[in-house]
This record gives structure tokens, C-alpha cells and sequence, in this order.
């Protein structure tokens, strides 16, 4: 008898070990396949300054792409899955950047997207690398986020470097080579930069004077301009703050003298700076952009997301709802059983992929994961910026 | 010598701005013993108060700033009341930890509730645009600067030489425990100075917030060299704070101009390091005497 009782006992244990395995290797292979993603919903996971000094610049950054997500979702989705942005406050602080990032591995979301600053990407990519989730677009000029490649990691934003050098090509070619002067903030890998668009110049035939490397929010700017009032140099190349950049603008004017041209990266192009001074400063600047500024006729679509959020349409925002676009458009091509492998590849498929209006085509490949190569030339006309053309920015050349 | 003589000017007018504050903290020094480390964020408050009645289409620039004016007279007052009077007894290192509490959080509340698309134009309430004398480029708004400076100072001047209220700061700021034995409502009095300080803090920030650019940390570089100039010049001297504010305005552009921002920095921050060791009272100061 109690024989028997064992036999049926252990007969039960092995059907339950049996349902048990074959339970998990089918729970298990959906997880492997969709990572962050469950039948009707893609989490994907986003670190960026709510609160803080950097919070009035970057936080319009993931407000916009999530504008963008919402609508989408309203609209039925990307492919019967909605996407559902979780934003975490990373105070433009690196450790608790990289803390955000490990909730969102441990939550496992599907990809980490935009987010603005220079410092917490270094702290992050790593973490999300090691557990294979795609990083995607930060607002962020670094050269370690793309060199060497990371498999996972793809930027939109050129290095500063890089804009700058392709701006003083174009113009070079447009409006003649002259004398060159530029003005730095004191950022990581600024001498980089300022080597590398000295030799810009000079390949263009340009004359570079000098440069001067200033510390954020100095008081007055009147003796900067009082320098180069001196020299008088044809062009300045400013690749500094929004808010010193207004300054300068603003000493300019107060000394009565402008050169023939300030170019500027996009960290001017948003239109806050060029605000400052209206229609003095039409004809006098020229920016490159991600996306076209507000006010563009191509901007449309994304400036009625962003005021029905009540979202101020500023270069931040516009640049916050073209990475959303970047991402839906990624999806929907990636197909209907979306994985983060088959993400990557999408990506990495793009040649000149036209995502809308706001941005430039966009190009990856396995060997380039920088995904604009040209971007849009903003002059000022009667007071606001307006695209005057496009560049690319490996060779100034005019991509259109 | 257009670059020295345009150098000079400009190192004046932002020497004025540095000056205005200084004088705001050595008055505040003088008659209530207390260094206001939140005279920038009160500046910066005030100005971003003003900004949103612009903004808001609710007054023209002239009466906003009135408005903004009496605001920041009335902030200094309640700062007073509600920061510093309590247990106004505790120690000068007490109050002055209270005054970089203020700093703080005023500058958190200014940061939260009115930061967001920061920088902002602020419009000027000076004229704009330039003198040309020579090949000296002067723009109006220094002229303005130092026309304001000026009648602020004449003012001053005589509400403390000749009026009661004037003479009793006086009295409390050379011997506070006299001043009260002799019936001096010191506590009152240091009310007034704090809200007279407020209302010096909101002219600097709207001075200075059309050619700075409109932040919430707009006051913070400004606030270093003020302090700088109230050392300079003294912090027992209310000229000195003006004379001070010119010092280290002309040292630091001219610096600058000639040898780069960075050597700037630390010229102005050897000229204080050198004031304190050599000069602790400051150019115009007096020695403090101590009777045993």
C-alpha cells in the first residue's frame, strides 16, 4: 500500500516539475522576444533634468517627446502598441542619472530615450549597454557616445565640433573665406573643438585670428567685445551657452559693432538668444539646428502637440518631439512583434531616411550610429530664426 | 588708447552695478551688524516680479518697476520679520548662516515657479543705444547706470546728514547698545534697513537683468564681486562701497581686455585676499577698536 501511495506521489511531482518547465520556457521566449514590451504596450524609459538649474532648459526635452507619444497612443498606436515614456528627474546629476538608469534595467523597459545634458550619458550608456536596452538620441555633444561604436547607442545631435566645422565650410563657400575669431565656453573636450575648427578654417581658406575660452555667466561681456571690436575679425564662431551667447549679442550692440557673421552651433539656433536683440541681429547670425526653429511652417505639426500640452515650442521642445518622431517611425518599420534587436536594425537600415518636416533625413549604419550628417542653416529675418538652407556637415557642402 | 579709455568706461558702469549691491550690504552691515548674503536672490526676485507684470500685459515697464520696487521693499521687510528677528540675539554667525538660507531658498523658489524658457529680454528702462566721444563707444545705458548711482548716492547722502531717521541708523550702526538706551527702536530701525536694502536689491536687478539676460542665477558672479568691492572698500564705509565697486569693475575688464578672463578671476580674488590681509578694514574702512 504505502508503496503505491510513493509511486502516484512521485508520478505527481514529475507531471508538476513537466507543466512547471514547459510553463516557463513559454513565458520565458515571450520575454526574450519583447523585452519591455507586453501585448499592448512598449515601456521605454527616460532620465532628464525635472528639477534643478538645467530643469528650464531640458525638462521642455521629454515633456514634448511624451506630448508627441500621447498623441500617437490617441491615434491607435504604432502597430496596436502604445508607448508609455517613464520619466525620471535626474536633477542634471550624474549619480542619479545613473540610479534611473538602473530602475529602468531592472524594470527592463524596452529602449531609454532623449534626455538632455552633457554629464549624465557618460554615467548611463555603460548600464544600459551591459543589459542590452538601445540608447537613443540624447540632447548631448559627445564624442564617447559614439566613438568607438556602441551597439546599443545611437545620437542624433552632432558633436559641436563637427557643426561648427561644417557651418564655417558652408560659409566659406557662400559668402567668401575672411578672418576667423572664436569664442568658447569651457566645456569637456572644448580644445578638441577648437582644433578641430581652426583646421576647418583653414581648409576653407579662412584666416583663424585667436580663440578665448570663457567661464559661464561672466558679468559683462563688454570687454570681450571690446577685444574683438580690435581685431575686427570677418567672422566669430560662438560655441557657448544660449545665455552668453545673448550677452554677447547684447554687447555688441551696445558697442556699435557687429561682424560680418557670428556662427553659431545649435545651442544657439533655438531662438531665445536671437530673441534678445529682434531684428537688429537679421543678417548677422547664422546657426546650424537639429530641427527647423519655431515658427518653421514644418514645425506645425509638432507645434500643436506641444501648445495643446501647453508646452513652450522652443528649440528644446521641437528637438524633444523629433526624437519621439524618430522613435515611432523606427517602431512602425521595425514591425509587429517589436524587439530591441530588430529595433537596432531598423535603425542601422536607415540611409537618408526621411522621418518628417522638423528634421533633416536621417542615415545609421553598423560603422555610424551619429544619425544627422546635415542640418538646417538658421539666419535671422525680421527678427526670428528662418532656415536659409541645409548643410552637410562633413563637408559644408549645401545638401539642398 | 580707444580700447584703455572704452575698457575704463565699461569697468566703471558694471563697477557702479557692483558698487549699488555693496552699498546695499554695507548698509545693511553697518546698522544691523549682518552681512546679507541673499541681497542677490532678493535682486533677482525682485527683477523676475517686475519681469511677470511686463509679461502678464498687466503694466508698462515704469510702473512695474514702481510696483517691483515696493515689492522688494516689502520682501526685505518680511525677510526681516520672519528670518531674522526671531531670536535676533543668537550670534552673527547664526544670522549669517539664516541670511545664505535665504539665498538658497529664495533662489529655489525664483527657480521653480518663474524659470521655465529661461533667459528671458528684459526690457531697459534706460535708453538704448550709443555716445560716441572720439573712438570711445559709450552706450546709454552706462551713462544711465552712473546717473542712477549718482542721484542714489546724493540721496542717501542727505537722508542720513540731515533727517532724524538718518542720524538714528547712524547712531545704531557706530554704538547699537547705546542707540537703544538713548530710546533708538533698534529692532524698527533694522526692519527699515532690510526693506531699504530690498528696495537698493531690486534697482540692481533691473539695471542689470536687460544686459545680463533674465535667470534665476543671473545675480550669482554679480553677488561675488559685490562682496568683493564691500571688502575693498570697506564694509564700515558706505562711499567705500561704491569706490570699491569701481576698483574691482576697472581691474577686472581691464584685465580682461589685456589678459583673459580667467587671469581676471584672479586678479580680483588676490585683490580681496590681499585687502583682508593687509587692509582688513578696507580702503575707506575704519580700524575697529575694541575698549578692554
Amino acid at each position: 500500500m504505502e508503496k503505491t501511495t510513493w509511486m502516484a506521489f512521485a508520478a505527481v511531482v514529475k507531471r508538476s516539475i513537466a507543466y512547471t518547465i514547459a510553463l516557463w520556457s513559454i513565458t520565458g521566449s515571450v520575454h526574450a522576444v519583447a523585452a519591455g514590451a507586453n501585448q499592448k504596450t512598449i515601456v521605454i524609459g527616460t532620465t532628464n533634468p525635472l528639477t534643478g538649474v538645467a530643469a528650464s532648459a531640458c525638462k521642455s526635452v521629454s515633456d514634448a517627446a511624451s506630448a508627441w507619444f500621447d498623441m500617437v497612443n490617441d491615434k491607435g498606436g504604432v502597430n496596436g502598441y502604445h508607448i508609455q515614456n517613464k520619466v525620471l528627474d535626474d536633477q542634471y546629476r550624474a549619480p542619479q542619472a545613473l540610479a534611473n538608469a538602473r530602475t529602468f534595467v531592472s524594470e527592463n523597459v524596452f529602449a531609454v530615450i532623449g534626455g538632455c545634458g552633457t554629464i549624465q550619458p557618460p554615467a548611463i550608456y555603460k548600464v544600459l549597454e551591459r543589459a542590452g536596452i538601445p540608447y537613443l538620441f540624447p540632447y548631448a555633444s559627445l564624442k564617447e557616445l559614439i566613438d568607438p561604436i556602441k551597439p546599443s547607442t545611437f545620437a542624433l545631435l552632432p558633436l559641436y565640433g563637427d557643426q561648427m566645422s561644417g557651418l564655417l565650410r558652408y560659409v566659406a563657400k557662400g559668402e567668401g573665406a575672411g578672418s576667423v575669431y572664436g569664442i568658447y565656453t569651457k566645456v569637456p573636450n572644448v580644445e578638441e573643438a577648437i582644433d578641430e575648427n581652426r583646421s576647418a578654417a583653414q581648409s576653407a581658406g579662412m584666416n583663424w585670428e585667436g580663440h578665448q575660452i570663457i567661464t559661464p555667466g561672466a558679468t559683462d561681456f563688454t570687454p570681450i567685445v571690446l577685444r574683438l571690436k580690435e581685431q575686427n575679425p570677418d567672422y566669430i564662431v560662438i560655441n557657448t551657452l544660449e545665455a552668453d551667447a545673448g550677452r554677447l549679442f547684447i554687447a555688441m550692440r551696445a558697442q556699435g559693432w557687429f561682424p560680418r557673421r557670428v556662427l553659431g552651433t545649435s545651442a544657439i539656433s533655438s531662438g531665445s538668444a536671437i530673441k534678445v536683440l529682434g531684428k537688429d541681429l537679421d543678417g548677422k547670425v547664422l546657426a546650424v539646428s537639429p530641427t527647423v526653429p519655431p515658427g518653421s511652417p514644418a514645425a506645425q505639426a509638432c507645434a500643436t502637440v506641444l501648445e495643446k500640452g501647453g508646452i513652450a515650442v522652443n528649440g528644446f521642445s521641437l528637438y524633444g518631439c523629433g526624437i519621439a518622431q524618430v522613435f515611432v517611425h523606427a517602431l512602425q518599420s521595425t514591425g509587429s512583434e517589436p524587439t530591441r534587436k530588430g529595433l537596432i536594425q531598423t535603425l542601422e537600415s536607415w540611409k537618408d531616411e526621411v522621418i518628417s518636416p522638423l528634421l533633416p533625413p536621417v542615415s545609421f549604419s553598423r560603422n555610424d550610429h551619429m544619425g544627422e550628417r546635415r542640418m538646417f542653416v538658421v539666419g535671422v529675418k525680421e527678427g526670428t530664426p528662418a532656415v536659409e538652407g541645409t548643410v552637410d556637415i562633413t563637408n559644408g557642402a549645401v545638401a539642398n | 588708447m580707444g580700447l584703455f579709455f572704452g575698457t575704463l568706461v565699461s569697468g566703471i558702469a558694471v563697477g557702479l552695478l557692483y558698487g549699488l549691491l555693496a552699498f546695499a550690504i554695507v548698509f545693511l552691515f553697518k546698522t544691523t551688524g549682518v552681512a546679507n548674503f541673499a541681497v542677490g536672490s532678493m535682486s533677482t526676485m525682485a527683477a523676475f516680479f517686475v519681469f511677470q507684470l511686463i509679461s502678464a500685459s498687466i503694466l508698462p515697464l515704469a510702473w512695474a518697476f514702481v510696483l517691483g520696487l515696493l515689492g522688494a521693499v516689502a520682501l526685505g521687510a518680511v525677510l526681516y520679520g520672519l528670518a531674522i528677528r526671531p531670536r535676533d540675539d543668537a550670534g552673527t554667525i547664526n544670522l549669517v548662516i539664516r541670511t545664505i538660507a535665504l539665498y538658497l531658498l529664495l533662489f529655489a523658489i525664483t527657480n521653480r515657479f518663474w524659470s521655465e524658457g529661461q533667459p528671458f529680454a528684459f526690457p531697459s528702462l534706460l535708453p538704448v543705444g550709443t555716445l560716441i566721444v572720439g573712438d570711445v563707444a559709450i552706450p546709454y545705458h552706462a551713462i544711465g547706470i552712473l546717473a542712477v548711482a549718482a542721484v542714489l548716492s546724493i540721496v542717501l547722502a542727505c537722508f542720513f546728514r540731515y533727517t532724524s531717521l538718518g542720524l538714528q541708523f547712524l547712531a545704531m550702526a557706530e554704538r547699537p547698545e547705546v542707540a537703544r538706551l538713548l530710546g533708538v527702536r533698534t529692532r524698527r530701525l533694522s526692519c527699515l534697513a532690510w526693506a531699504l536694502s530690498g528696495g537698493i536689491a531690486a534697482i540692481v536687478g533691473v539695471l542689470i537683468a536687460p544686459m545680463s539676460l533674465l535667470s534665476s542665477d543671473m545675480m550669482d558672479t554679480f553677488l561675488l564681486f559685490a562682496f568683493t568691492a564691500a571688502i575693498v572698500g570697506g564694509l564700515t564705509s558706505l562711499f567705500g562701497a561704491f569706490a570699491g565697486g569701481v576698483v574691482v569693475g576697472c581691474l577686472s575688464n581691464l584685465t580682461i581686455v589685456y589678459a583673459g578672463q580667467d587671469t581676471a578671476t584672479v586678479v580680483i580674488f588676490l585683490l580681496l585676499v590681499g585687502t583682508l590681509l593687509l587692509k582688513p578694514e578696507g580702503i575707506f574702512g575704519s580700524p575697529e577698536i575694541i575698549r578692554l
